[in-house]
């Protein structure tokens, strides 16, 4: 009976750990504008759109009153992306990265891009981890992996809109 | 022409330096025809060998705790004497028994390159027997007595994968285990090493594609409960879709494979279970006695990515027992022997163990 | 002719010139040993050509070439349909980034802290990488090295076209 309960025990604890984190009951959203650019020439198939994110989202939280330890996790709620006209029916998708020098690159968002569409809404990841840690990281970066269906000679820009969500406990 | 190329690449390399220092010196991004990755030459050589597994194989445990528990089941017993195998034996009489415990399993990979891969593993699985004692039944009480003792399987293996090139390899298996009702504190009886049981299977096989592979070999082994010399067959399939395939390695086991997911599997098949226990200490005749038990394991199997590499697996069906036979080894003076499927060495208690259901629930750290 | 050489020559110069300068703005780069794992390499079983290129501090690798490109099940090029994230599995293959966050651990000659993806399960296995002559010994793992399987992939050169 006792290794009965043992066993519970262990498996309980065990999903215990696996489910536990603390929660948060406030959000705030925090957005950022950039653009991510590849440059020409660039060639059919994945190409990198780049850009350095300087997130003045210390300063954000601190207008806010809201402390750095407050914040439970960071999500992105809306990443959307906006096409010139000029390469429209270009972009077949867009997959959007984001990462630190301290913290891993992570996948946030993803969209096929419909024929003709100026403006693109991606779908964003469910599973999201570290994004606090690499906003608030001394650089951030986001790369979109824009793949294309033919050659370009120009620049490829991608203006981006990204919406986070800063959960966070009072 | 090349000039102009040459050129064009100055160009292409001011450019990409003046975009990337507005954004960030330190990226070397460039941009490329993904054509020409068609043409390339190697630099580097390697020699390709086949992999261990195919697609969709159920994924493989490092570690493994688990714990299992059955239902009733009836066992009858006959007196201690001398039964051929093919007797019909009068086994007047009978007890409920059940049975729980963990088991805890453990494989790591030693080496574990493309052309080898060596593991060595260790497990410790036990069976506490429970039963309802008949009073006056004398042989039948005196080996349940043995069996509440509980019985306790320890043992180390090794496995090697060898490829022998990009279609056929060779898998060997070595096994060495302790078996029996011991325990280890003061009171009961401890293992002794004489008594350990040595399993080998020796098996080459073919890879013809990622989702085939398929080897022919030999097994001596103690699944049927007792020494046995055997062929295997294995046949590792998965279905060009994808969604189902077969993990076979019979007569040790054969599963259905249902991929509900990549992190989602379900199996259904049955598993050949057992081993030789010594029985220490008897009040009987007979001091060297060993229960042949082998059971199979009907069932359907769940398993379940829980996170990472945490999965857990919940299987359930019935235990149909193929042997519950005690022999004694005192005329072969404490040795083994080989009886195979035709010999006719007689059995010291002639017993048989009806179906029983049971439930297998394991937590495991694995590799996909 | 020959003026044409002297030029090629001279243009060729100045493009490396200019490239070593830009490089030097980080000087971490030229150090130590870390760039030499940029390239393009080829797993053992011969699936697909990972280039392994530097971006930041940190070292990536996207898959540029499939040997079977198109999904069977689909006859649609190869997407990500193992990923855990359900929202995610229709990034395509050819493209991806299956190597991540690689350092250069300039002491045992290691690239380090990365994580190296198999699309085949979806799972994603901590990676460290050392190379010898051309050709890299890659090891998954999970949590500790021991338990992991190590994987041999080959540099590979593009042919020079004519």
């Amino acid at each position: 009976m006792k290794l009965i309960q043992s066993t519970i025990l262990c498996f309980g604890l065990l999903s215990m750990m696996v489910s536990c984190s603390p929660e948060a009951n406030n959000s705030k959203e925090f957005s950022i504008d950039t653009v991510l650019t590849a440059s020409g020439p660039l060639f059919e198939g994945s190409n990198t759109c780049q850009a350095e994110i300087s997130s003045n989202i210390a300063e954000y939280i601190k207008e806010n009153g809201i402390s750095k330890e407050q914040i439970v996790d960071i999500t992105l709620k809306s990443a959307a992306a906006s096409i010139d006209t000029s390469n429209l029916n270009l972009v077949e998708s867009i997959n959007l990265q984001v990462f630190s020098d301290n913290f891993p690159m992570q996948n946030v968002a993803f969209a096929n891009v419909e024929e003709g569409s100026q403006k693109v809404q991606l779908e964003v990841a469910d599973v999201q981890e570290q994004l606090k840690a690499i906003l608030f990281d001394g650089k951030s970066y986001i790369i979109a992996d824009a793949t294309i269906k033919e050659d370009l000679d120009d620049d490829l820009n991608l203006p981006m809109n990204l919406n986070f969500s800063i959960n966070y406990h009072k | 022409m090349v000039l102009k190329r040459a050129t064009f690449s100055l160009i292409v390399l001011s450019l990409a330096s003046v975009g990337f220092a507005q954004l960030d010196s330190n990226y070397v991004e460039e941009e490329e025809d993904y054509s020409m990755y068609d043409d390339v030459e190697d630099v580097g050589e390697i020699k390709t060998y086949c992999s261990p597994k195919i697609f969709d194989l159920s994924p493989n445990r490092f570690l493994s705790l688990g714990y299992d528990v059955t239902g009733s089941g009836t066992l009858k017993t006959s007196d201690e004497g001398a039964y051929k195998p093919d007797d019909d034996v009068a086994r007047n009489d009978q007890s409920d028994l059940k049975y729980h415990g963990i088991r805890i399993n453990a494989n790591i990979p030693v080496i574990s390159k493309s052309k080898l891969v060596w593991q060595i593993g260790g497990g410790f699985n036990q069976a506490r027997i429970a039963t309802n004692q008949i009073a006056n039944a004398g042989d039948h009480n005196l080996l349940l007595d043995e069996l509440e003792e509980n019985l306790t399987s320890i043992n180390l293996n090794t496995t090697i994968f060898k490829p022998l090139g990009e279609k056929n390899f060779l898998l060997l298996q070595v096994l060495a285990e302790q078996n029996g009702n011991y325990t280890f504190g003061s009171s009961g009886s401890s293992p002794d090493l004489a008594n350990t049981k040595y399993s080998a299977t020796g098996l080459w096989g073919k890879r013809p594609h990622d989702r085939l592979q398929w080897g022919v070999g030999v097994s001596r082994t103690y699944r049927a409960g007792e020494l046995n010399y055997i062929p295997v067959v294995m046949y590792n399939f998965t279905a060009e879709n994808r969604k189902w395939g077969t993990e076979i390695l019979f007569p040790a086991k054969a599963f259905y494979r249902r991929k509900i997911d990549s992190r989602n599997i379900l199996l259904a098949g049955f598993e050949l279970e057992g081993s030789s226990y010594r029985l220490y200490n008897t009040k009987f005749n007979a001091q060297n006695l060993e229960l042949r038990r082998s059971e199979i394991r009907l069932r359907l199997d769940y398993q379940k990515q829980l996170k990472g590499f945490i999965w857990m697996g919940i299987q359930a069906g019935a235990v149909l027992n193929y042997s519950y036979n005690t022999d004694d080894l005192t005329a072969t003076s404490n040795t083994d022997f080989y009886r195979g499927f035709f010999g006719d060495q007689t059995y010291a208690f002639s017993n048989a163990l009806s179906p029983m259901p049971y439930v297998n629930l394991s937590l495991n750290l694995v590799s996909k | 002719m020959n003026n044409m050489k002297k030029s090629i020559t001279l243009v060729g110069l100045l493009a490396l010139l200019f490239t070593i300068s830009s490089f030097t703005s980080n000087p971490a780069s030229v150090q130590d040993g870390g760039d030499d794992i940029i390239g393009i390499w080829e797993p053992s079983n011969g699936k697909a050509r990972v280039k392994i290129e530097k971006i930041g501090s940190k070292y990536y690798g996207k898959i540029v070439w499939l040997r079977e490109p198109i999904d069977p099940a689909t006859s649609k090029p190869k997407v990500d349909k193992n990923n855990e994230d359900e929202k995610m599995r229709n990034v395509p293959l050819r493209g991806y980034r299956m190597l991540k966050d690689f350092t250069y651990d300039e002491a045992s000659k290691e690239w380090t802290d990365g994580t190296i993806y198999d699309p085949e399960s979806g799972s994603l296995y901590n990676c460290v990488i050392t190379m010898k002559d051309d050709v890299l010994n890659i090891r998954g793992y999970v949590g500790v090295k021991a338990l992991g399987r190590t994987d041999t992939w080959k540099r590979l050169k593009l042919k020079k076209k004519n």
